[in-house]
């Protein structure tokens, strides 16, 4: 099995050849879009039973020794973000596939997707610094499309502030990486490892404030996450979906093998706890004053990012196992959440508070999806949020952290309000109409949401397979957690493994 | 590092910098080429002194001959670098057949609380000229 | 766009010049400069000093299949030359070089890793090919 880890980037990159061999031809590329993603799936599934345990699976491209060639390293973090992320994807493929009105901009949507998984593959299972930056440039440029293809003017504008960050960190990214190499002359995180910590303290803390900066802004924490709320809610909900629920979390995964494998020595845990308060406080004030769903869930994003950073900076294997923890079940919450809000839009072409209003009577299953997933993200008991911020209020209070947690709880209960502002606004109640900002052209384009009125049947039949497409993710969600006990056994036999950067070195070096 | 190629890195990413910052779409495309080119710099800067590396036999030998490692990143970066400037070039397009224009507007949200304020600003004003006016009257009708 | 005879008669002797080139660079690229990427940016080139000296017109008149089905090709012929390696019992993404006697040439090496370089070779020039295309739609 060990010569099975390249097929996990080789089947994503073949369905990228294949679907822009397929141009134009949407079933094939549907077709080809979900083999490739659930083969990926199937065989990232079997490679963690095997490092369940606690084994690492090396695999050297080429025959090049590590610190040369590219070295894919597959451990136990490894395994459970990438088996969620890959689920998580095929989810919302097959609700991208169920969206009516996708097929005439689709031509490149599924090349797009597949090599933005491909990026996300090769982020989570690369052994290098270098190749970590080139996912992350895959998955930017997979993402810039996938944002702006369907975007008119307005989304353009909101897609260029995007693109100006992310070019301009990336830019830093490869000053970063350069300077990395400069010092300690490999890029290899197992070489890293024993080099940067032969290096004085202060150099060791500037090198690792100039990647968290750049990793930082990736993962939208306080007070460089202003990109994130403008930029999201534009794109189409699948696109958002798999935004919100992915690409900070690619981020946060970036912060943790780092922190973990290259600057151990540095003790930057109280600055990271003071950013992850400050991300998790301004991240829910934002979205307490929004009223708009989409833009709402997007600051929801910016404040949930701000625990997986508490649990890092807390610095002891219980911490970090709570902010891994905290990711699997952050990654399909995030994205349900953006589907169910897909669903609404498809129905009323808006996601406004003000104009939505009453679905709870019309859709109560769609209302039921909502909440669990809303739920499980303000972590209420007994679903996977709450076992998930239990875990890391509880390694804050043994780390001392008293500050910092009660900040993590109270947090929590604004998560749970502003849940409840959707709630309330959405799914009862009725559409307000008296919107000031309106003109009265938008006023004659809002449908009316009289009960005796028959809903088109079409619309209906589609938004009913959408929210079936939507249940596939809330049912991860839930299965996380009914098996949270086992899952947090299995985060913290990750964070033990990786807390020991010897371990990792010991396995790639080998 | 020389110290030459230390300043002409600084130079070409506060230009570049400057220059992403810009409204015009294609400015920001030639500020994105200036700060690629700065980090490619840095790189091949490390690339061309020191170095334990040259491959030569599947291991490493420490001679003078500069070291390949850095010349692969560079290359990949370019290729990166060459990929996002084709994508900024075509948005810059399609802004311009959208619009007319490649300049880079105002995010509308941000007006509109903008715009809100004014409103709430106007709104505490005229009611604190109301309350002045009631006072006054109240002075009038008490003397 | 003011378009210059003497450019255009020049580039008809330019053309074969410049594909040659990008051949000699795709070949030479075991143990000397060159490679798949290089040779694919002479391709791309070409295409974009076909557009300078004809125009659109000109650019559409090289064109025999859509470019993004060469991009896809390109990707189609690397990913294969990656996994041809594994049913001869060598690595994924691994690299053999055969030797064959070529008269004339004399001995030549093969390195497999030549066809994953006419995939890139590929994949760069339909993809510049394809941005061309698409940023000069409304142009001359």
């Amino acid at each position: 099995m060990r010569s099975a880890l390249p097929y996990l980037l080789w089947i994503p990159f073949t369905g990228t050849a294949a679907a822009l061999l397929a141009f134009g031809r949407f079933w094939l590329q549907r077709v080809i879009a979900v083999v490739a993603l659930s083969a990926c799936l199937v065989l990232s599934v079997l490679l963690l039973l095997e490092v369940r345990s606690g084994g690492i699976l090396v695999s050297r491209v080429g025959g090049w020794p590590a610190g040369v060639g590219i070295t894919l390293v597959f451990d136990l973090l490894s395994a459970l973000v990438l088996t969620v992320a890959l689920a998580v994807l095929l989810c919302v493929l097959i609700f991208a596939i169920v969206e009516p009105g996708t097929d005439d901009e689709a031509s490149a949507f599924h090349p797009s997707y597949l090599a933005m998984a491909t990026g996300v593959v090769l982020a989570t299972i690369t052994g290098d610094l270098f190749n970590f930056f080139v996912a992350f440039e895959i998955i930017l440029l997979a993402s810039f499309f996938l944002l702006t293809f369907t975007a008119g003017a307005d989304g353009i504008r909101a897609g260029i502030t995007y693109v100006v960050i992310n070019v301009v960190i990336s830019a830093l990214f490869l000053i970063a990486i350069a300077l990395a190499y400069y010092m300690t002359g490999t890029v290899s995180f197992a070489q890293l490892a024993g080099g940067i910590s032969a290096l004085p303290p202060n150099v060791q803390e500037v090198l690792w404030a100039f990647l968290f900066f750049i990793l930082g802004v990736k993962a939208a924490i306080f007070p460089l996450f202003m990109w994130l709320p403008d930029s999201y809610p534009v794109a189409r909900s699948p696109v958002t979906a798999v935004f919100a629920g992915l690409l900070t979390k690619v981020g946060v995964y970036g912060i943790i093998r780092m922190k973990s494998v290259m600057f151990p020595a540095v003790s930057a845990g109280k600055v990271m706890v003071v950013i992850a308060a400050l991300t998790m406080v301004v991240g829910v004030l934002g979205a307490i004053a929004q009223s708009d769903m989409k833009r709402i869930l997007s600051f929801h994003v910016v404040s949930q990012v701000g625990y997986m950073i508490f649990g890092v900076g807390i610095a002891t294997a219980a911490g970090l196992a709570g902010a891994i923890f905290f990711m699997l079940h952050q990654i399909p919450v995030k994205a349900s959440l953006f589907l169910v809000g897909g669903v609404i839009e498809e129905e009323h072409r808006t996601t406004s508070l003000k104009k939505l209003g009453g679905i709870a009577h019309r859709r109560p299953w769609l209302s039921a999806l909502f909440i669990l997933a809303a739920l499980s993200l303000a972590g209420f008991p007994p679903f996977s949020g709450f076992a998930a911020k239990l875990a890391l209020i509880r390694a804050g209070i043994d780390g001392r952290e008293f500050a910092a947690t009660a900040v993590a709880a109270i947090v929590s209960i604004l998560t749970l309000y502003s849940m409840m502002k959707i709630w309330g606004g959405a799914f009862w109640g009725s559409p307000e109409h008296e919107n000031l900002d309106e003109t009265p052209a938008e006023k004659a384009e809002l449908p009316e949401h009289d009960e005796s009125e028959p809903i088109d049947a079409a619309l209906n039949r589609s938004v009913k397979h959408l929210a079936i497409a939507a249940a596939g993710l809330v049912g991860i969600t839930l299965a996380i957690a009914l098996v949270a006990g086992p899952l947090y056994e299995l985060s913290l036999r990750a964070a033990e493994q990786i807390m020991d950067p010897k371990i990792y070195a010991a396995a790639v070096l080998k | 590092m020389s110290l030459s190629l230390a300043f002409l890195v600084a130079l070409m990413v506060s230009a570049g910098l400057y220059l992403a910052m810009q409204r015009s779409l294609t400015r920001i495309v030639l500020g994105f080429g200036l700060l690629t080119h700065a980090a490619n710099l840095t790189l091949i800067a490390r690339g061309a002194s020191l170095g334990r590396a040259p491959i030569i036999n599947g291991t490493w030998v420490a001679v003078a001959i500069s070291d390949p490692l850095p010349q692969a990143f560079v290359l990949t970066a370019i290729v990166i670098s060459f990929g996002l400037t084709v994508f900024a070039l075509g948005l810059a397009y399609r802004a311009l057949i959208l619009k007319g224009n490649d300049e880079v507007e105002d995010d509308l949200e941000d007006r509109r609380i903008a715009r809100l304020r004014g409103e709430r600003d106007r709104d505490l004003d005229q009611l604190g000229d109301e309350l002045d006016l009631l006072e006054e009257d109240d002075e009038r009708g008490e003397t | 766009m003011k378009r210059s005879v003497i450019f255009d008669v020049a580039l008809r002797g330019l053309a074969p010049i410049l594909s040659l080139l990008a051949l000699f660079l795709l070949v030479s690229a075991h143990n000397a400069p060159g490679g798949g990427f290089v040779s694919g940016l002479v391709v791309a080139g070409l295409f974009s000093l076909f557009y300078v000296a004809q125009g659109r017109a000109g650019l559409m008149r090289i064109q025999f299949v859509r470019p993004v089905l060469l991009v896809g090709v390109g990707f189609g012929v690397a990913v294969i030359s990656g996994i041809v390696p594994v049913f001869f019992g060598g690595d994924l993404l691994g690299q053999e070089i055969f030797t064959v006697a070529i008269p004339f040439f004399g001995q030549v090496k093969f390195p497999t890793s030549l066809v994953f370089d006419t995939g890139i070779l590929l994949v760069v020039a339909g993809s510049v090919n394809e941005a061309l295309l698409a940023l000069t739609s409304r142009g001359p």
